[in-house]
């Protein structure tokens, strides 16, 4: 059983990223999850550094970088259900990020895609994730103030709004049908613009999908409630309630058909609460 | 971290007897534990005394129903209970406690086995211990293989759930959203009309290794959850279109075979399973995995499953047919650990149930 | 500085050297074009109608997708430069999208694009102009986004890529990342 564990330091136990990528980007490796590697570069697939700004003045550039996903083989799988998988799943993804991005949610430019290699440049987005920017928050309003009234005042002065446009942002994902599918606080970017302020951008669509169906909706907000009581187990509910205010205010923007809607996934969240995790087993 | 919390254990051996009947397989394993030899070592490993099994098998295009199960049951049980006592050399007397499964499963089979287990109870005098037939599967495959915090995939006819263990309770990460994957592959069987003998699974096993194209099927994986029965349904479609004649071709021109349906019906599947304990794997930190559960004696879902554990720097683990297929000695190794915290299923709590979740399971005996 | 070509290597394909240039006041148009479809070898390049090009992104986007399609073994035209002047197109249908990007008969500017690989390699910048300025009638002038921007035509855009009329094309960094999204996503969405 010894012999055949491999250390994970071990660089060649890392997928192999498509070698001329690695050695002519300088990728830093910021992430290694189940199914996909995200490295950070600072080069653009196809606008190299080479050209000047003034020659590229109308390119969608980010100043902040890129991200590349990488969705490498997985040797375990019949070697053409994997390169199925790989392109159908890095299509779904830049599809969703596309769609969403003519529709006006919030979500990280997509730049390129090679969908039989398994990989997706994007734009990387400068700022915390909401789930750090919250501990910022917890902590900074913890030394300047020591009684829970006036702590209190401050989180509804501060956290409340970035919460309350986190889940307007969401509800325009709802609105357009789409299902995130890992709702987390760690999939919600908080942006600094150049005014200072923060814009709520939503991360990771690996696992989105199209649905209609309100359970659905519903199952991605229960999945983001579960994530702020993991996170931030002290304000969660306050959180969530901030939150879903924002959501239920921008839900369609705030147009009469769309409040049925909204009331619908409402009441499914609820069952879903009672309910926990899906289904009673059978025998 | 919480501290190491206290659990209670047993000065002396301890020896139960246990009845399983869940499903088809009918099972009766009497199993010794031994105390710790000393405050700083670990207890001994467990003494398997006997182990008998008998399985209900039904001709070929049948499936298993809850009636005639039961009676199987029923007419084999006391047999099954001479021979384990015969086999174990061990007198009633030194027998702690009658375990037997008291759910999830068939309803009507479960029963005839907790009915059996309530009597030998009464007549010998020895206290009843209610268990789960999933935490059965789990503790037997740890003692076994010594694996000590994995992620476990339990697949099985009547069960298809990715575990950790967290907190006192194994936690269900992922599972099912329909039918379970033994369920799937024993109702493809039936469709082509394998033997049931020794299982279905077992035969498609044989004709899937001489599968040789591969066929695309739907693969239906969600997030942490899977679906099998669009799967189903699509491969009974392709089966029925070739035996109705209307054959199918490979790439290369050479006909589909049943050999590639099953060949193919297991890299899908199975593929889904690698993938949902892969994420469960990257969730909980955990580079150990055990498969339980009859599926789990599948050669090619255990070497898959190695694939991808040693390429994340770990191992799978895996039981022989002895124990991933429903026995007796799980359910009195799992009742034995119950009964030395002190746990009793008094006879009006001995109601079998057929929907029982493995996180509604209090471990008691885990202190970690 | 201002240059009269653009060169440049693209991170995934180390190997092929990406030349573009931009001509006005063509006007051999038509003459170009004969030679291009009767295959004459001298004419090895894409030639795009800059009317519906909105920035130099924009066309290497289209080159960025050719190479991958080409690395893929899924080209869906001849060559690598008929595949360009395709991927320049959101619809699958390629006399469609050749008929629409590609430079017309009655161009009178046009960009051109062209790799160089393998034996094929570029040695001399000079050579490679002169050997283009022969083939097209016209001025080639430093090529940029601000030299391409009066040379687009914002109704033929919207209509060769189907965008609503409730969508402004006046920025155009988010023209482009539309129209690179689509491209990008052609056949695929």
């Amino acid at each position: 059983m010894n012999d055949d564990r491999k250390k994970a330091e071990d660089s060649e136990a890392l997928p192999a990223l498509p070698k001329y990528l690695s050695e002519a980007l300088d990728l830093k490796l910021i992430s290694q999850g189940a199914e996909a590697l995200v490295y950070f570069s600072k080069a653009h697939p196809y606008l190299p550094a080479t050209l000047s700004s003034d020659v590229i003045h109308n390119s969608p550039i980010s100043p902040a970088g890129y991200i590349l996903k990488f969705r490498p083989p997985k040797p375990y799988r019949h070697a053409l259900l994997d390169a199925q998988l790989t392109k159908h799943r890095t299509l779904s993804e830049v599809r969703s990020l596309y769609k969403m991005m003519l529709a006006g949610v919030h979500v990280p430019m997509f730049v390129a895609v090679d969908p039989r290699q398994g990989l997706i440049w994007m734009e990387n987005i400068d700022g915390p994730s909401l789930k750090k920017w919250i501990w910022g928050q917890e902590e900074e309003i913890e030394k300047k103030v020591s009684d829970e009234d006036s702590r209190l005042t401050m989180r509804e002065q501060t956290v409340k709004p970035t919460l309350v446009a986190v889940g307007h942002e969401i509800s325009k994902l709802h609105f357009m049908d789409m299902v995130h599918g890992d709702l987390t606080t760690s999939n919600l970017v908080l942006r600094r613009k150049d005014d200072g302020s923060l814009e709520p951008v939503i991360i990771d669509f690996g696992l989105s999908q199209q649905s209609t169906l309100p359970e659905d909706k519903a199952v991605d907000l229960y999945v983001l409630e579960r994530a702020f009581i993991s996170t931030h187990p002290m304000h969660a509910e306050e959180y969530i309630t901030w939150l879903l205010e924002g959501y239920l205010a921008g839900f369609g923007q705030g147009k009469k058909t769309a409040k049925f809607k909204a009331r619908e996934i409402m009441k499914k969240l609820e069952a879903v609460r009672l309910r926990g995790r899906k289904r009673s087993m059978v025998g | 971290m919480p501290s190491r919390i206290q659990v209670p254990e047993p000065e002396r051996e301890t020896i139960a007897i246990g009845l399983e009947g869940s499903a088809n397989k009918l099972g009766v394993g009497i199993i010794r534990h031994f105390p710790r030899p000393n405050k700083n070592s670990h207890r001994p490993p467990a003494q398997i005394l006997s182990n008998i099994r008998h399985t209900y098998i039904t001709p070929p295009g049948e499936g298993f129903l809850p009636r005639d199960t039961a009676k199987h049951h029923r007419s084999y049980v006391v047999k099954l209970v001479q021979q384990a006592l015969k086999q174990s050399g061990i007198p009633i007397d030194d027998i702690d406690c009658v375990c037997f499964t008291q759910g999830p499963g068939m309803g009507a089979p479960l029963q005839s086995v907790a009915i059996a287990a309530r009597t030998i109870s009464l007549m010998w005098d020895k206290p009843l211990v209610g268990v789960n037939h999933c935490v059965g599967h789990i503790e037997m495959g740890r003692e076994i293989t010594g694996a000590t915090n994995p992620v476990v995939l339990y697949v099985s006819g009547g069960n298809t759930q990715v575990i950790a263990y967290s907190h006192q309770r194994y936690r269900i990460f992922g599972e099912t959203l329909d039918i379970a994957v033994g369920n799937c592959l024993d109702r493809f069987a039936r469709t082509l009309h394998i033997p049931n003998d020794p299982s279905p699974g077992y035969n498609i096993e044989q004709l899937a290794r001489k599968g040789k194209h591969y066929v695309e099927l739907p693969y239906t994986v969600k997030g942490m959850d899977v679906s099998m029965s669009g799967i189903l349904a699509f491969i009974d479609g392709l089966a029925n279109d070739i035996f109705g004649g209307k054959a199918k071709y490979a790439d290369d021109g050479s006909e589909i075979t049943r050999e590639d349906l099953c060949f193919s019906l297991q890299e899908t599947i199975f593929a889904m399973l690698v993938e949902i304990t892969e994420r469960a794997m990257a969730h909980v930190g955990s580079q150990q995995v055990l498969i339980v559960g009859g599926v789990g004696c599948n050669e090619r879902l255990q070497e898959m499953m190695g694939i991808m554990a040693r390429d994340r720097g770990g191992a799978v683990y895996a039981t022989d047919e002895r124990f991933c297929i429903d026995n007796g000695i799980m359910i009195a190794h799992a009742g034995l650990l119950a009964y030395e915290t002190g746990y009793r299923t008094s006879l009006e709590d001995s109601v079998c149930t057929q929907r029982f979740r493995t996180d509604e399971v209090f471990l008691a005996w885990r202190n970690d | 500085m201002t240059l009269n070509h653009l060169d440049l290597y693209l991170p995934q394909f180390p190997d092929s050297q990406i030349f573009l240039t931009l001509y006005t006041n063509v006007t051999n148009a038509s003459t170009i074009r004969s030679n291009l479809l009767s295959g004459n070898t001298k004419y090895s390049y894409a030639f795009l109608d800059p009317k519906s090009i909105v920035s130099i992104s924009h066309v290497l986007a289209a080159v960025y997708r050719a190479l991958t399609e080409r690395a893929a073994g899924s080209m869906r035209t001849r060559t690598v430069n008929s595949e360009i002047v395709f991927s320049m197109s959101p619809s699958m249908s390629i006399g469609d999208g050749l008929k629409r990007f590609g430079s017309k008969d009655d161009s009178t500017s046009i960009l051109v694009v062209r790799l160089f690989e393998d034996e094929d390699k570029c040695a001399d910048v000079t050579q490679v102009l002169t050997a283009l300025d022969e083939i097209v009638d016209g001025d080639r002038i430093p090529i940029s986004d601000s030299a391409i921007e009066p040379l687009t035509d914002i109704e033929i855009v919207r209509k060769n890529y189907k965008i609503p009329k409730g969508v402004q094309l006046t920025n155009r960094e988010e023209a482009t990342k539309i129209i690179s999204g689509a491209l990008a996503l052609r056949g695929y969405i």
